[in-house]
């Protein structure tokens, strides 16, 4: 029997996945740099704050995941140039390379947050008092930021030379994604009373959306030609 | 001349028109100041008011009406107006003692009126502590007829207490970002142009839109900073229209710096027209989504209703829109200049190159 189209992309991108999955575990740098970022912002943190309220904890735990979230997608794409990324190009479609890049960012973000949750909560406790919601709210933000950090280091990975490109392309397009979470956060710390907030989670659920229609739909101009 | 010149011209004309009449015709008059602002039921009270757009040295006292008007249409009608310079007077109320309301104090809007000027009015001008009565002062209850009310003919922008003057700025501010986002719009269009079909008139087309777009978006923050500055209180309060305002300006920024850090033509024009597209479509939730559900100031967020209504009467119409098409067309004049002068440098350099 003859495999769908469908199956042979899902099972090319599995492939991919798990390929991107064994490099960022056997690389020497990429999980052992990530963990030594988010503890070291974590120190520097808490030698600058003597005590940490309830809002602060949240917006500080929000800017470490993004900033180890940043590090971490400068070195996720050095393979898309040279012999390695022709390599690519001629083995399968950029729509299940990306994905499968989108996959992995997506678990790296969830390693980085949870890391960060850790040491935070470590130090300072936690102030989360509805944990459902805060993962809610987690999940979708790392949807949203795996997508768009995903796309915009392949787009910083074809620009020669300027590796510190991604922050500048990143962080203004992000603030979408972080204004909602933030405000989201508090209600889920309890320092914001707001019984509505199924509204910003749809938000942000459509901005997740909006990225992730840009990305599919513009994925394929990045790709050498 | 050519006829595809007509709409530059028609762009230059419309912003001069919004530019004169949009700061020469005047304000309808105002209250801009009364004291006391609070009185008890059943005193006769002196109230001073200030005045503003009037000449009251130019007309006689007696023709001037000034009632105090509650809700539901009643009224307490002054006895008497003193005037004290040209915008300023006193008006002799004896006021009712309201004590069949169960408040502890009663708003009232004063209303001033005269044949030369026409009226004016402040809303919450006076608050009145009701009296309760023993029945010797009942006649002294609200009328139920309103004095006549002037209105004078010729063109005039409507009095706002807040605003004041400064509801000129509707001719400038809000084109400035409406055509700011019309630009920015023809520019992600042209970046879709350069991916589908390669050519580099398109990207060069997306370029030059895109940096007057910024121009024009650096305005609109500075008229925006301007009018905050007199009716927020500070240039900048980081109100979040300010802030996420100045963060689609830092995204294209981005955009700039992205082109001047690729070296090759063909390269450079397929990155940046991704993240130009990318950049337009994520500036609808930063701009349009985002500050509608966060506190703002700025009308049409944070609840607040958009400028409309009596904010915006028929004559603001006639030069706001008449604006708002002006500097679309202006724009795009300027943008398409840039572009011709951007592809005749490409030329150029392709000459010399090869």
């Amino acid at each position: 029997m003859e495999k769908s189209w469908y199956h042979c992309a899902m099972n090319r991108w599995y492939a991919l996945w798990q390929k991107e999955m064994k490099s960022h575990w056997r690389s020497q740098s990429s999980l052992p740099a990530v963990i030594l970022y988010v503890i070291s912002t974590t120190f520097i943190v808490f030698a600058s704050f003597a005590r940490i309220d309830d809002r602060s904890w949240m917006v500080l735990y929000w800017i470490i995941v993004v900033l180890s979230a940043s590090h971490a997608a400068q070195s996720a794409f050095r393979d898309t140039e040279g012999i390695e990324g022709w390599y690519y190009y001629g083995l399968c479609r950029v729509e299940e390379y990306f994905f499968a890049k989108v996959a992995a960012n997506f678990i790296l973000m969830g390693v980085i947050a949870s890391l960060t949750f850790a040491s935070l909560s470590l130090f300072a406790g936690t102030p989360v008092r509805d944990p459902l919601l805060f993962f809610l709210i987690n999940v979708s933000a790392w949807i949203g930021l795996a997508l768009l950090f995903s796309f915009l280091g392949f787009l910083n990975a074809k620009v020669d030379g300027q590796r510190g490109l991604l922050p500048l392309l990143t962080f203004p397009l992000l603030l979408p994604i972080l204004l909602q979470v933030i405000k989201l956060s508090s209600i889920a710390s309890g320092s914001i009373t707001d019984t509505s907030y199924l509204a910003d989670i749809y938000i942000l659920l459509a901005v997740d959306a909006l990225i992730l229609a840009l990305s599919l739909l513009l994925i394929r101009y990045l790709w050498q030609s | 001349m050519n006829s595809s010149y007509i709409w530059k011209f028609l762009g230059v004309a419309l912003i001069l028109y919004s530019l004169v009449f949009g700061l020469l015709i005047p304000l309808k008059p105002g209250i801009v100041a009364v004291s006391p602002s609070i009185a008890n039921g059943g005193d006769t009270i002196s109230l001073a008011y200030t005045a503003y757009n009037v000449d009251y040295s130019a007309i006689d006292a007696s023709k001037i009406n000034a009632w105090l008007l509650f809700d539901e249409g009643k009224d307490i009608l002054a006895d008497k107006i003193e005037v004290l310079s040209a915008n300023e007077a006193n008006a002799i109320f004896r006021l009712p003692l309201l004590s069949e309301l169960d408040q502890s104090v009663v708003s009232s809007t004063l209303v001033v009126s005269d044949p030369q000027h026409g009226y004016a009015l402040l809303p919450s001008a006076l608050g009145i502590r009701p009296k309760k009565s023993n029945g010797s002062l009942s006649g002294l209850s609200i009328k139920y007829d309103t004095p006549d009310v002037h209105k004078v003919k010729g063109v005039s922008f409507p009095f706002r207490n807040i605003l004041q003057e400064t509801i000129r700025n509707t001719y400038y501010h809000v084109p400035l970002w409406f055509s700011m986002i019309i630009l920015f719009a023809i520019s992600a269009f042209y970046s879709a142009t350069y991916l589908r079909r390669r050519d580099s008139r398109s990207d060069l087309y997306a370029v030059a839109y895109a940096e007057f777009a910024t121009v024009l978006g650096i305005l609109g923050l500075l008229t925006g900073a301007i009018w905050a500055r007199f009716t927020w209180g500070a240039f900048w309060s980081w109100d979040i229209k300010q802030f996420t305002s100045a963060v689609a300006l830092l995204i294209y920024f981005a955009y700039f710096i992205l082109r001047s850090s690729v070296a090759d033509q063909d390269k450079r024009a397929r990155l940046t027209s991704s993240y130009n597209i990318f950049a337009f479509a994520m500036l609808i939730p930063l701009l349009f989504i985002v500050p509608r559900l966060t506190d703002s100031l700025h009308p049409g967020n944070g609840g607040n209703p958009a400028m409309g209504g009596e904010d915006l009467d028929q004559t603001m119409r006639w030069v706001f829109y008449p604006a708002v098409v002006g500097w679309i067309l202006l724009g795009m004049w300027v943008s398409q200049l840039k572009a011709r002068y951007l592809i005749i440098q490409r030329k150029i350099e392709d000459k010399f190159i090869i």
